[in-house]
């Protein structure tokens, strides 16, 4: 190895030390040195990982709003809000911003003047029509604005891969990853794309995520499921919502609705973005601070009030459906702050990690009930109580029933008796491997150490969380068991077969 | 959450350079202090750096061992890939590599049983995995680094000496039915698959789906003799790539897999398909959504056309990203979609498919076929690629080029793919030169050879309800029936004295769910007027059918048809039929189908359980539409009906048996399913019926009237006296 340069030859140095560290072989890498955190004025936090394997980085930025913030009227919002952040702003995506800024107050305007007289109790067919029209005529001028998909245009041309993002119930995340040499272009792009947003072609991404809820909910038994399931486990804290929205909330809708929305929450307090890959914190930390301390500080964003109430009593629905019976139950539990969480992380490895777990040699290798049978924390989110969610794919000619008892079974098994020392080194020793198998890639890690750094305050909780998982004992599991599975917590849904023909799916719209 | 652009992976190497070398970086631009327009950004040049090559060795059994160092995590993982798959299984056996891929790994060996070998992996984190695909089949291994000597052994003890363990084959045989089960449930996988159909042929190793008759007949002698034909040395390429140094690891692999001795040269023909798909119109209906898929296309290309590099070119400028026409134009522009996709596939041993797909809500089905159709005539010729969209689109595969190995993985997953294939060395030197000489001209070239509007297998998935236009206005529809054929009735089983104990037990239940012995017992005719439809080859037809049997052996039909009235009646020894001018006397053989016919109610079946001709015994369980049932096979006089009764309340939902079809002709299984149960004068009769016969709709039944005990006329059964005698029927 020959550096070309002193500075070459820390970099390669410093490459080497961090592959080097790991004093035993089960230890985890130490990436105290590698790991920077730089918070700006704004309150924007920025989590630098060096790691220059090839010359590349990933970024995420997660952002600390899903649709867990939103009410009635409005579901499907922070989704709709993702969709808008790829419109680009009134530099990307626009001929002419003062022109096109003109013509889209105007399909505002028709909008709110077609909406107000579709949603009369006694509405004039004919008005609603003309209107309607107006405002289609509105959207066509305003559409000649358009570069097209500019902003993803650029991100493409530059080299980018892996470009998206996801909403969830607790918090939405944009990522992509790019060459290294780009990274300046991306600090402009990730700084402008939520500073000035542009809210374009809105009513049109409407349609496009209303066919998203449609693809993903209503053309999927599973999807049916889990929408159904959701709603009827929570009483009223909005993890009850689900997260695409409802078809009547999505047809109502308005840019105003998304411009509140992004002002309240997407403000840099609220935001953090983490980088990794083949960056020197000393040489973009200049330009994080030059991008990103353009966006305004804004106020701290409203906590959400509700809390759900205990759960008092057991909770069925069972969806006739012409798809293959599919079962799931779940129990409420505590934030994935909560001291008892990593018990419940080892529950599920006990419980469905592998073909030694406990549901996947009951249920299938010595029943034969069921194909799948699995556990798992953290649904439909994790930062606010939740739920631990069981399930099972019976297998041909077997019921729902049979697997429910089988479940039943299991769990009971975990409140009365100790697991094995066999099962719990074996849930320490998975966890440990797990987190050196996910430091395998730059996106993957950016991801975490984003969710970690919002969740628990800390990015280090990525590394850490295995000393917690150490540290549970089998009163743990026994203890946190007995409390969580029993009946009047439980919420059961299934799909049972049924063939005769159903009223229409979804709206309809 | 937005779809993904997926990036394509190929094989690639490098010239064989090891070290990793850093050249300095050219000041960035973090001296300006205004913030900029991006188009004034500069950037540094990338830096340089040379990607790590595997060394490839050939060991004297024919095994090829490719070697990758990374020392990043303490992790070893290794990949082989074997020289087999579902491409070379009979037809009858579809299935069998995938239950071999499945069972290789989790049925034991000679010297560790399944459970043994998975306490072990687990509870050390360590993963081994094996599965079958078409063209290949795969192992692989993950293991922290400590443990990889042990983790081999297992590893390399799987691969050779496995013992396909019954219990560990009939879960996979579970899970593979509950797939065949499952296949309808999602309308992406039935269009998937059967487009692929359209295009490969229903036949073809690329299409053909595994069936119940099919997992059926897969056996254990069968998985061993798969795996003495093709598990050998020189079909393995074995790649490694971890925290470890070469030398040494290749020292390990050679004491584990160095005398294993190479096996027999096997030549399989290669898998058929079709060479052109047929163009026309499909349809799927299914009911349970807001959406239609629709997808068209026809054959694409293989991996080692020259054309490649052209078609690359143009799959990114068509679908390839989110300011590809595709995505541009029918989801940004016309909103008729979330998801749409397309291009021209490619794989290395066959050609992949050209299509494009997309879901749109019902209401924009036409719509959305339109916009397809209108992208795929544009592309191949009204509008052709323009300089700019082709530039931009090599612009973003050279630009990202770098993504191809920016991880030890990446590089030897590639590699092992080359190796396998017998691609060249320098293909990855060569691929990003070629992607750089590709023209416009080039492109529209290739769209216009490789995607042709007059071709397209179209085929759309979803209900009929909503249509804003019917199908056939592209042409006419063949519909396509995905009902998923039924396991074949086993034969039946032995007779045990505890199965026929317990089929008596539960008929009692079924009379119980009749109405009771009493209401049974005092069955002595029943009428019944109904509304059926059959299918028959000259079409579907409605019919009245006004019926009445008496028990024991007489009965009448009348059936009103569109060509006239047809009386059919059977008195014991004797039948007699007329339909228009013809009468005549009943063939013997039609008029024996009849009186079983009777016997075949359970109605009268239930009058016959004293009989010492009649036998009913247990054959099982099954659950009929997420019903739980019992399952009887009854013998009466040597005719078999196998009856489904809820354990709930011993209601007859289904009965089978096999007789000729309905039309006459060679015998098959009928299946006739019973719903909507009402009392009527103490007896629980279905007023609806439905029945197939090998597996296809062939009637469908509504009572509209029925009455028990109706007085009856003997001459209801007798041969009118004005027929002219010894008629020659």
């Amino acid at each position: 190895m020959r550096p070309h340069s002193r500075r070459a030859a820390a970099l390669f140095a410093a490459a080497l030390l961090t592959a080097a560290l790991p004093a035993a072989a089960q230890d985890v890498p130490n990436l105290d040195k590698t790991v920077t955190v730089h918070t700006l004025e704004n309150g924007w936090t920025f989590i630098i990982y060096e790691r220059p394997v090839a010359p590349v980085f990933s970024f995420a930025t997660y952002v600390n709003v899903g649709s867990a913030q939103e009410v009635p009227g409005i579901t499907g919002l922070a989704h709709m809000f993702e969709h808008m952040a790829f419109k680009g702003t009134p530099n990307i995506g626009t001929r002419d911003f003062k022109g096109e800024k003109v013509a889209l107050d105007k399909v505002n305007e028709t909008y709110a003047a077609y909406d107000a007289e579709r949603r009369k109790a006694s509405p004039d067919a004919a008005k609603v029509k003309t209107l309607e029209q107006a405002w289609k005529k509105a959207q066509e001028d305003a559409d000649k604005f358009i570069v097209s998909n500019e902003f993803d245009d650029i991100i493409d041309r530059n080299g980018g891969v892996e470009l998206n993002a996801g909403t969830g119930a607790d918090s939405t995340t944009y990522f992509y990853s790019l060459p290294s040499n780009k990274a300046e272009l991306w600090a402009y792009l990730e700084s402008e794309r939520f500073l000035q947003p542009v809210f374009r072609e809105f009513y049109k991404e409407r349609d496009v995520v209303k066919e998203e809820r449609r693809m993903r909910t209503e053309s999927q038994p599973i999807g049916r499921l889990i929408e159904q399931f959701i709603t009827t486990a929570y009483n009223a804290h909005p993890y009850g919502q689900p997260v695409v929205g409802h078809m009547s909330d999505l047809d109502s809708i308005t840019v105003e609705d998304a411009e509140a929305f992004y002002r309240r929450y997407y403000v840099p307090s609220n935001m953090v973005t983490a980088i990794v890959g083949d960056v020197k914190a000393k040489e973009i930390i200049p330009i994080l601070d030059r991008y990103f301390s353009r966006v305004p500080k804004g106020e701290a964003p409203p906590q959400l009030r509700t809390v759900e109430p205990p759960q008092i009593a057991e909770k069925i629905i069972r969806i006739p459906d012409p798809s293959q019976p599919i079962y799931a139950e779940a129990y409420h539990k505590g934030a994935a702050t909560d001291p008892d969480e990593p018990v419940f992380d080892a529950i599920s490895d006990v419980l469905s990690n592998g073909r030694t777990s406990r549901l996947y040699r009951r249920l299938v290798r010595d029943d034969k009930i069921a194909v799948v049978a699995a556990a798992l924390t953290g649904f439909p989110g994790e930062k606010y109580p939740n739920l631990y969610l069981v399930y099972a794919v019976p297998a041909p000619g077997h019921t729902n029933e049979e697997s429910r008892d089988a479940i039943r079974a299991e769990l009971e098994r975990l409140k009365t008796e100790l697991i094995t020392d066999e099962e719990l080194a074996m849930v320490k020793t998975r966890a440990k491997a797990d987190l050196i198998r996910s430091m395998d890639t730059n996106l993957g890690l950016a991801v975490n150490l984003a969710e970690s750094h919002t969740l628990f305050g800390d990015w280090k909780n990525t590394f850490d969380y295995v000393k917690k998982i150490e540290a549970v004992t089998k009163e743990d599991i026994r203890r946190v068991a007995a409390a969580t599975f029993v009946e009047t917590n439980r919420t059961v849904g299934m799909i049972v077969t049924e063939t005769e023909a159903k009223p229409d799916k979804g709206s309809g719209q | 959450m937005r779809e993904r652009k997926t990036m394509r992976i190929t094989a690639i190497r490098f010239p064989a350079v090891l070290a990793f070398i850093i050249c300095a970086a050219v000041g960035l631009s973090s001296l300006h202090a205004q913030v900029k327009d991006w188009k004034k950004i500069k950037f540094p040049s990338m830096r340089t750096f040379t990607v790590p090559q595997p060394e490839r060795v050939a060991l004297d059994n024919g095994m090829v061992v490719l070697l990758l160092e990374d020392h990043e995590l303490p992790l070893v993982e290794l990949t082989a890939r074997i020289r087999t798959g579902s491409g070379v299984e009979p037809a009858a056996k579809a299935g069998l590599a995938s239950i071999f891929g499945q069972v290789w790994r989790t049925g034991g060996t000679k010297t560790m049983n399944g459970d043994a070998i998975d306490d072990f992996l687990e509870s050390r984190a360590a993963v081994v995995e094996t599965g079958a695909g078409i063209s290949a089949t795969f192992a692989t291994v993950s293991s922290l680094k400590e443990d990889f000597p042990e983790v081999l052994k297992v590893f390399s003890d799987i691969l050779r000496n496995p013992v396909f363990d019954q219990e560990k084959i009939d879960i996979a045989v579970n899970l593979e039915k509950a797939g065949i089960a499952r296949r309808n449930d999602d309308p992406t996988e039935i269009m998937q698959r059967e487009f692929d159909k359209l295009v490969y042929g229903p036949d073809s190793p690329y299409a053909r789906t595994t069936e119940y008759a099919t997992i059926g007949s897969i056996t254990r002698d069968d998985l061993l003799a798969f795996h003495k034909k093709y598990v050998a040395p020189n079909r393995i390429i074995l790649g490694v790539r971890g925290d470890f140094v070469r030398a040494e690891m290749l020292d390990q692999l050679k004491k584990t897999f160095g005398a294993w001795a190479a096996g027999p040269a096997v030549k399989d023909p290669p898998p058929v398909y079709r060479t052109s798909a047929t163009p026309g119109m499909n349809f799927v209906r299914k009911d349970d959504m807001t959406q239609s898929n629709i997808i068209m296309g026809h054959l694409g290309i293989e991996e080692n056309n020259p054309d490649i590099f052209a078609v690359e070119v143009l799959n990114e400028a068509f679908g390839g990203s989110f300011s590809a026409r595709l995505f541009n134009n029918v989801r940004t522009k016309k909103g008729l979609a979330y998801r749409v996709r397309g291009g021209v596939g490619s794989d290395f041993d066959h050609p992949g498919t050209f299509n494009t797909f997309m879901t749109t809500k019902v209401e924009t089905t036409a719509a959305g076929i339109d916009a397809l159709l209108e992208e795929i005539s544009a592309i191949a010729g009204t509008k052709p690629p323009t300089a700019e969209e082709v530039a931009r689109a090599k612009e973003s595969i050279l630009e990202s080029f770098v993504f191809n190995y920016d991880s030890t993985a990446e590089i030897l997953g590639q590699q092992l793919t080359y190796e396998y294939y017998g691609f060249p060395l320098d293909y990855l030197a060569k691929y990003r030169e070629n992607i750089e000489k590709v023209t416009t001209e080039d492109v529209a070239r290739v769209a216009k050879k490789y995607i042709h509007r007059d071709q397209l297998a179209m085929l759309v998935v979803g209900p009929v309800k909503g249509q804003d236009k019917p199908l056939d206005t592209y042409g006419k529809v063949a519909a396509i029936d995905i009902t998923i054929p039924e396991p074949a009735a086993a034969a039946a089983p032995a007779a045990t004295p505890a199965s026929l104990k317990q089929g008596r037990e539960v008929f009692a239940k079924v009379v119980d769910g009749l109405g009771g012995a009493g209401a049974v017992d005092s069955l002595t005719a029943l009428k019944t007027l109904s509304d059926m439809t059959l299918n028959t080859p000259g079409g579907q037809f409605a019919l009245k059918v006004d019926a009445t049997f008496a028990l024991p052996d007489r009965v009448r039909q009348e059936v009103a048809t569109p060509m006239g009235q047809i009386v059919m009646l059977v008195n014991g020894a004797e039948g007699y039929m007329k339909q228009g001018p013809n009468e005549g006397p009943l063939p013997p053989a039609q008029r024996e189908e009849i009186l079983r016919s009777i016997w075949r109610n359970p109605l009268a079946l239930a009058q016959r359980r004293d009989d010492s001709a009649f036998q009913v015994q247990y054959v099982g369980e099954e659950s009929i539409e997420g019903t739980p049932c019992d399952v009887l096979l009854a013998t009466l006089n040597g005719d078999t009906l196998k009856l489904w009764a809820s354990k709930a309340d011993g209601k007859v939902l289904r009965t089978q048996y096999r007789a000729p079809g309905a039309m006459g002709g060679p015998p098959g299984d009928h299946v006739m399913s019973f719903s909507d149960f009402r009392k009527v004068s103490g007896l629980t009769i279905p007023f609806k019926s439905e029945g197939t016969f090998d597996g296809k709709p062939q009637r469908s039944s509504v009572i509209q009237e029925v009455v028990v005990n109706p007085p009856v006329d003997a001459a209801l059964f007798t041969a009118p006296q004005a027929q002219a005698a010894g008629g020659s029927q």
